[in-house]
């Protein structure tokens, strides 16, 4: 057994964690990408998005689909992206004028088409979608209008 | 303090909108307890992946600007009935959970 599985597996507890670490090694599990600690402190979205995707410039499309309420409560706001792609590797959402601007990313191995999660947004502002599908970067944006909530309280 | 994780599969034709629902408190570690001006500390889940037929599918990192109980969902191409979805969180305190749900 390697010794990153071996290390990881000590973290976890539990009957269930055992059985995937001593038989079927579960390589998402237990050699899970390191959760991306310094892309979800960076205050920046531009550095955020180069973080995720290098120097790629994203192409505007209309077959990514952002969408969320047209007024929301910032506390939760529902954004759902859904994209017209075949293999899609990567969903990015990313929020403006935040101090932590992205708000989650997934990697994706099945055909899957779409993702859709509830995230705070401040105040009123831009949420932009990145998608990477075949090698290339695709984006969408949608503005979020913060009626109520939100911890800026400013609209 | 037991997390509730719950699992929802809406499915047309092949294709099925998977929804998880995590009764969590996503604390970001910035907000401050009126009462003793302490900063409450980060809470938060960091990842979710999901799972068909045990192969992986999907693997979601989550940040502190996540809202509290977050509802994640994908979108998943080419299911059938019969397929076992199972979805498995963790977060930042070592906590995990998971729920497994049969496509019909």
């Amino acid at each position: 057994m390697k010794r990153r599985t071996f290390v990881s597996c000590g973290l976890f507890s539990g009957s269930l964690a055992m059985a995937l670490c001593s038989g079927l090694v579960y390589p998402a599990l237990t050699l899970a990408n390191a959760w991306p600690r310094n892309l979800f402190q960076t205050k920046s979205a531009k550095d955020v998005i180069h973080g995720l995707f290098d120097n790629e410039t994203a192409i505007a499309s209309d077959a990514v689909k952002v969408s969320a309420p047209v007024q929301s409560d910032g506390m939760a706001v529902p954004i759902k992206v859904q994209a017209k792609f075949d293999g899609i590797d990567t969903i990015a959402i990313i929020t403006e004028n935040k101090n932590s601007p992205l708000a989650s990313v997934a990697y994706f191995s099945g055909p899957v088409s779409g993702y859709s999660i509830r995230i705070r947004v401040a105040n009123t502002s831009t949420v932009t979608a990145f998608v990477k599908a075949n090698g290339k970067l695709y984006s969408a944006a949608t503005r979020v209008k913060i009626t109520k909530g939100g911890y800026g309280m400013t609209w | 303090m037991t997390i509730q994780t719950k699992m929802k599969i809406r499915r047309s034709g092949n294709q099925a909108e998977i929804l998880v629902l995590v009764n969590h408190p996503m604390e970001s570690g910035n907000r401050v307890d009126k009462k003793n001006n302490n900063r409450i500390p980060a809470h938060y889940i960091e990842s979710i992946s999901f799972k068909i037929n045990g192969s992986d599918i999907a693997d979601a990192s989550l940040g502190p600007g996540v809202a509290s109980n977050p509802m994640t969902g994908i979108v998943l191409n080419k299911v059938k009935p019969g397929d076992l979805v199972s979805v498995h969180w963790s977060d930042n305190k070592g906590m995990h959970g998971m729920a497994e749900h049969t496509i019909t």
